[in-house]
């Protein structure tokens, strides 16, 4: 560690490191536009100048790595001027976009102008003309007149997704950011260039002209889009959510999340079921809540009088809290059951898409709810042997593929919880209501065995969790249950007791970042027999 | 602020005062709440301090903090012509203060509407009862947590209203009419 | 006035004490036509003696504290609007002077001026409110319409400076909406004397009127240390002759500049405390015509961008200025953090803001001490053993204006 002293103030700051991360990571607030904690040093926006004592010019801190002793001042009117003049020609030719501009509320250029900027420009000539609302890519926009050439986005393109899309054409005044003839931005990451743009020169079609940051409740959680957890933001307004944003975590994603994920948020706000559904006589009907886990436990308790008539098909979507809560169920209220984990697997990458689809199949398997039986249960529909399949998610669907309809209609009982209108739910006779990742507090495994936590952004109302379903199921078999009712707090500290990998493992504990239960990263293993 | 009031406070060094500070040309003094009514009545008495008027009373919620809140009374001398803020803490476990009303007989209604607004006991006040809402309301709205939309319980005519004087109207819109 | 139940009786006849009975209970209020805001006053009757009253506020409570720290610091401005609504423009001055003195700025002269002179409207149509209704409510109709009429005049006043009679939004953070109309000077002029003339009729109608003087002569009586000790302020102070003004005692705006003297009363009766009022009235004039007299020439608003839009002109054509008016208006001004109390000198009394900010655009709290409110607190210790006529002119002198009471 070295010692440096910051506007009077003695600084403990790791050694060989650049002085920018450094003071940003104390808290401090130093402006920047080209410097990005996960791209190389580009220093060509000179807005991090500040000044170090012995050195005859300002220098930018981005580039200049700490040295013991070394004093520092960010506030002299040296580095005022310097601001002042950066900003002013960076002014000179933005356009007065900010009332249509996106960006507007998350803005650094309009945050830095009014911290440090002048009050006024100079200059009198007319802007530059360039073009508006470029279509570079299927999920992105851009404005040429808006960029600052900070480069962030050409890094981005060059570095992380390596595949080159973006680049600087021209020199000077005519400088602008654009892509190459036939090659738009359309690699799977592409929003995250809208993430990074300080400006609103690259923007996300999705969010475009949709809703006004400040109006944004932002709740952090996790995407539901693979196994890979990405940390994200969720940003709510008028009770829906409007977009995703990804979080910072060093452990899992950096500071990226790939589109499919962040577009991934749709299903919440449309099509959803809210009510339970019951099937009588050809026609579908909603009753209410105590009729409907009535219905389901007696259903439920008749097969599983029978050995084997019964078959749990486990959404790998529900929380560590939830399966563990169906666990029990099982356990004790179903035991004669079969049951298996309903797993997804597709297209993988080198960079965070991961091949297990589904939000928490691992933690799934770590509570040992995975048993690898999935196809021996279709056989056993189609024997006529089970007649009964209780599945707590719609994924059975995609898994089981076109045969699906085929197999569910041989049912005598399908209990099904869905979140959304989905083909299942027309063939099942009873339907439960299902919450999706946004509505509940919970936990999810990722792929390498890390836990992190998932909270309510938006508000279910009276609406029971899948957890809350799985306790008063169980009630209704006369099951004893270890916790008073359904609370995902408790539901942790049950699961920290009875699995040792999770033995650390507690809310609090927890924090925005998750924790590891791993020794190592174990990518999870494909399930051979699962078709897709 | 006055320089005069600046020198007396430090002359006098009262006990029970924890710090004297200036903020923006104003003089805010930390009191602790056992010495309150004692400091409150020097002031008020002291001829170099001179506070005969109780400008006001009130109370700020900083949750997270301890204490949680700060009641806050503002005082002004007439004769010399100087004002001064007092502070004292109250925890959230146990919001107690003692009342100032044997000091100045003015504090009443406004400890009443610090105890409504934020539910600061005052202890020794002749008649704590809240002032600005009514009886039955639930909870006491100028703390951080007590969201601006909730909505309070429907205070129906049963629950105020005593039995007998039920019957009676019962009796007298049979034999009158409905209006009663 | 005369006392039926205390002294000497006639022979044969049995005094009021010894008849039995109770003390007739009394709600007086909330909704009372002879109480100008909404009040309810529990008394306790023995006959017309009042033994016990319980004066009960709030009905008018809107949640004001809430409501600014709910919203930006501008946004608070129509809220004080609505606190004394019968002078709104002070309301307005003395929050702006607050936040100001938060920020650390102050507004150019003219910007001074003005507010003065729109504060001094304010009182006087906050004065023949009082007197208008308080006469009404002793059943002079006459008196109370041409007060009225006066009030209107104040009030075409209000509506050239910012558009609105009552709720006037008049005064922002470092300046004022806008400037005063072309001949503005020579309407107000043109308004105080007409409604100084009507005003004179008023007087001449209840000064010397005996039914006016036996209602208020002599009644609502309180000491000055009674007052004292309640922290009452304002006509009701002075006219029990203790001489707290804070235009002259901790001058703001221009007070200081200005030559007004502030009339002191002998006994502290309604009487004196009506009589206080009209020579307040009379000051008032005095101030807003020498006012004009020296209204300089210059900017109302002070240039700091932190706290101040800037010129629409500019803000459609030039980068700096629109970024600037985003931030202000999406986030609001951000005073620095701390607290801070600002005192002025409103119709009724000390009008305070007491405002702490943490730094945001928020205020963490925005506290209005209300004159009405400690002024209503002495009036149970008026009436008490007064007979129930008196609750009256007591009420009316007092003046309790609802909204700046219960906020």
């Amino acid at each position: 560690m070295a010692n440096i002293t910051v506007d009077g103030t003695p600084l403990e700051v790791p050694d060989g490191s650049m002085l920018l991360p450094a003071l940003l990571d104390h808290g401090l607030q130093v402006p920047h536009y080209c410097y990005h904690p996960k791209l190389s040093i580009d220093g060509s926006c000179r807005m991090c100048m500040v000044k170090v004592e012995g050195m005859p010019k300002l220098t930018i801190s981005c580039n200049t790595p700490v040295r013991d002793g070394m004093v520092i001042d960010t506030q002299s009117p040296e580095v005022v001027n310097a601001r002042h003049g950066v900003l002013e020609l960076l002014l000179v030719n933005h356009p007065l976009d900010c009332p249509i501009c996106d960006q507007a509320g998350e803005c650094y250029l309009q945050d830095y102008s009014f911290e440090y900027g002048t009050r006024e420009g100079q200059s009198t000539e007319p802007r530059r003309k360039l073009l508006k609302r470029v279509d570079v890519g299927p999920r992105v926009v851009l404005d040429q007149e808006r960029c600052i050439l900070c480069r962030r986005c050409v890094r981005f393109c060059s570095e992380i997704t390596e595949t080159r899309e973006l680049a600087v054409f021209n020199l000077g005044d005519e400088s602008r950011i654009d892509t190459f003839p036939d090659e738009p931005l359309a690699n799977d990451y592409s929003i995250c260039t809208a993430d990074i743009c300080p400006v609103g020169a690259l923007l996300s079609k999705d969010f475009h002209h949709k809703m006004r940051v400040w109006f944004l409740d932002e709740t952090e959680s996790v995407c539901p889009g693979c196994s890979n957890g990405c940390n994200v933001k969720v940003g709510v307004a008028r009770r829906e959510v409007q977009r995703l944003l990804p979080r910072r975590n060093d452990a899992v994603n950096d500071t990226w999340m790939c589109d499919h994920g962040r577009l991934g948020y749709r299903f919440v706000n449309e099509a959803r079921v809210r009510e339970p559904q019951v099937r009588r006589d050809g026609a579908v009907g909603e009753i209410g809540w105590e009729a409907a886990l009535d219905e389901a436990a007696a259903r439920l308790k008749t097969l599983g009088a029978a050995e084997g008539a019964l078959a749990v098909i486990v959404s790998p979507h529900l929380t560590n809290e939830e399966l563990f809560m169906l666990r029990e169920l099982i356990a004790q209220g179903l035991q004669t059951a079969r049951f298996d984990v309903a797993l997804q697997f597709g297209a993988a990458d080198e960079l965070l898409i991961k091949e297990d689809k589904a939000a928490n199949g691992r933690g799934a398997r770590d509570l040992g709810l995975v048993t690898g039986t999935l196809e021996e249960i279709a056989a056993g529909i189609e024997a006529g042997a089970i007649r009964g399949l209780y599945a707590t998610g719609t994924d059975l669907w995609e898994v089981w593929g076109p045969r699906s309809a085929a197999l569910l209609a041989r049912l005598e009982t399908l209990i099904v919880h869905a979140t959304n209108a989905h083909p299942i739910v027309e063939l099942a006779h009873l339907v439960l209501p299902g919450l999706t990742f946004a509505e509940k507090r919970g936990t999810f495994t990722n792929v390498a065995g890390r836990v992190q936590r998932i909270d309510r952004a938006l508000d279910p109302g009276s609406q029971l969790s899948d957890g809350e379903i799985f306790f008063a199921l169980a009630h209704r078999l006369g099951a004893k249950l270890s916790t008073p009712r359904f609370d995902p707090t408790l539901m942790l500290q049950e699961i920290a007791r009875a699995v040792p990998t999770y033995a650390q493992v507690s809310w609090q504990a927890l924090g925005g970042g998750g924790l590891p239960t791993a020794e190592r990263e174990v990518a999870a293993p494909v399930n051979a027999e699962a078709e897709g | 602020m006055s320089q005069s009031l600046v020198t007396a406070l430090a002359s006098q060094a009262l006990e029970g005062i924890v710090e004297v500070a200036e903020s923006r040309g104003e003089l805010v003094v930390r009191v602790l709440p056992v010495a309150l009514v004692e400091v409150c009545t020097t002031l008020r008495d002291d001829p170099a301090f001179a506070f005969d008027f109780l400008m006001d009373v009130t109370a700020v919620d900083y949750p997270g903090r301890e204490p949680r809140f700060e009641v806050v009374y503002h005082l002004y001398s007439l004769k010399l012509n100087h004002r001064v803020r007092l502070k004292v803490g109250a925890s959230e476990a146990s919001p107690h203060v003692p009342s100032v009303t044997p000091v100045w007989r003015g504090a009443n209604w406004l400890e009443r509407e610090t105890y409504d607004m934020y539910g600061i006991q005052f202890d020794g006040h002749p008649d704590l009862r809240r002032i600005y809402l009514y009886e039955e309301f639930e909870g006491h709205p100028l703390r951080k947590d007590y969201p601006k939309e909730k909505r309070q319980p429907l205070v129906t005519r049963a629950d105020v209203e005593p039995a007998q004087q039920r019957r009676q109207r019962e009796r007298d819109s049979e034999r009158y009419g409905r209006w009663q | 006035m005369s006392d039926t139940d205390a002294g000497s009786k006639a022979p044969g006849t049995v005094g009021l004490d010894e008849l039995h009975g109770e003390p007739l209970e009394l709600q007086m209020g909330p909704s009372h036509p002879a109480t100008h805001g909404t009040v309810r006053i529990s008394l306790k009757l023995h006959g017309e003696r009042i033994l016990w009253s319980d004066v009960q506020v709030g009905y008018l409570h809107r949640g004001f504290e809430k409501e600014c720290e709910a919203g930006e610091y501008a946004q608070a401005i129509p809220y004080t609007d609505r606190l004394n609504y019968a002078s709104p423009i002070i309301n307005n001055v003395g929050y702006c002077l607050a936040v100001e003195k938060l920020f650390g700025v102050e507004v150019p002269p003219r910007g001074q001026y003005l507010r003065t002179i729109a504060s001094e409207i304010s009182r006087l149509s906050d004065h023949f409110t009082c007197l208008g209704a308080g006469a009404m409510e002793l059943a002079a109709m006459t008196p109370f319409l041409y007060c009225m009429q006066a009030r209107e005049h104040m009030w075409d006043l209000h509506e050239a400076l910012c558009g609105a009679r009552v709720t006037t939004n008049y005064v922002r953070i470092g300046g004022l909406q806008s400037d005063a109309p072309e001949g503005f000077a020579a309407l107000c002029r043109e308004k105080l004397a007409a409604a100084l003339a009507i005003f004179a009729d008023v007087e001449r109608m209840l000064t010397e009127n005996p039914i006016f003087r036996d209602r208020l002569e002599g009644t609502g009586i309180a000491s000055a240390e009674t007052l004292i000790a309640y922290g009452v302020t304002g006509p009701l102070l002075r006219a029990a002759g203790v001489p707290l003004d804070l235009r002259r005692t901790q001058p703001y705006l221009v007070y200081d500049q200005l030559d007004f003297d502030v009339p002191i009363g002998k006994t502290g009766d309604n009487y004196d405390r009506y009589l206080v009022r009209v020579e307040e009235i009379r000051q008032s004039v005095r101030i807003i015509e020498q006012a004009l007299a020296a209204l300089p020439d210059g900017p109302i608003d002070v240039d700091d961008p932190r706290l101040r839009l800037p010129p629409k002109g500019r803000v459609f054509n030039r980068m700096e200025e629109l970024i600037d008016q985003f931030k202000l208006v999406t986030e609001g001004a951000r005073p620095p953090a701390g607290e801070v109390y600002q005192a002025v000198e409103g119709a009724n009394g000390e009008l305070g803001f007491y405002i702490v900010s943490n730094g945001s655009g928020r205020p963490w709290k925005c506290r209005c001490r209300s004159p009405s409110f400690s002024n209503t607190q002495v009036l149970g210790e008026m009436v008490q053993g007064a007979l129930l006529a008196d609750v009256v002119p007591t009420f009316d002198m007092i003046n309790m204006i609802g909204g700046e009471c219960d906020r």
